[in-house]
């Protein structure tokens, strides 16, 4: 079975949908078959990178805590926007895990190297 | 060329759904392949066989079935999706100890590994209803 790098893009906060644990699942799945995983967290999605969550408070399991486990996983990287971080006021040191973040020109240039790309 | 379609959404309060079925009609029409539809997230619903919807409205699940059974196509139902929302065959509602299942005919529960297969075996691979 030939490689494709798989581009996960989710543009949700960690807790407003499922849209942050699926697209974690969806990136767990690929790595379970050796592919080469990017997860592109865009908009919102950038919020999912602020540490010290207290999310058991709304009934809900941490987004922040899983992916600073994707490591495990040989997902090591993690990528933002500059505009993503702009919107909401974040510099790259308020975040953990902390992300690359690329320019509007990088961004067209990232993603489209990917063989696939699946949004959330 | 071979596509494979990803679904996000469930039928009727958002169109994404009944265009995904209008784009899967379209790319056979054309003469390419799907290899496989996966129905994730909200998209499960899709799958459910007590959709009940007006006659003279289009009912989607019966609509995939049709298209499926015409052109042998592969729908597959993210299992973990689907059992949190309710969508279940015979073997889960064992499982679970649920008084029915409802998983529609023609429709399969597996797991996102089937995604990804699909990923790697397809051209292209369209989603419907993503970014929420």
């Amino acid at each position: 079975m030939s490689s494709k790098s798989i581009l996960v893009i989710c543009r949700s906060a960690p807790y407003h949908s499922s849209a942050a644990r699926d697209a974690l699942d969806i990136a767990l799945s690929g790595a379970v078959f050796e592919l080469p995983i990017s997860l592109l967290l865009l908009d919102d999605a950038v919020l999912q990178l602020l540490p010290n969550q207290h999310s058991s408070a709304i009934g809900a399991k941490s987004v922040n805590a899983m992916l600073g486990a994707l490591p495990m996983y040989d997902i090591d990287k993690i990528y933002t926007s500059l505009g993503s971080l702009e919107t909401h006021g974040l510099a790259l040191a308020d975040l953990d895990p902390s992300p690359i973040a690329l320019d509007a020109d990088e961004l067209k240039t990232f993603i489209a190297r990917h063989d696939v790309v699946l949004t959330l | 060329m071979i596509f494979t379609l990803v679904v996000h959404s469930a039928p009727y309060q958002s169109s994404s759904a009944a265009s995904a079925l209008r784009f899967a009609c379209a790319v056979l029409a054309a003469g390419h392949d799907i290899h496989r539809i996966f129905f994730y997230r909200d998209g499960v619903h899709n799958a459910s066989a007590l959709a009940s919807p007006p006659r003279d409205e289009q009912n989607l699940p019966a609509a995939w079935q049709a298209l499926a059974e015409e052109h042998d196509l592969d729908l597959v139902v993210c299992i973990a999706a689907a059992v949190r929302r309710g969508v279940l065959n015979e073997e889960e509602a064992r499982r679970y100890e649920k008084p029915a299942a409802n998983l529609a005919e023609g429709f399969e529960l597996s797991g996102l590994g089937q995604l990804v297969e699909a990923s790697i075996k397809s051209d292209r691979v369209i989603t419907f209803g993503g970014a929420r």
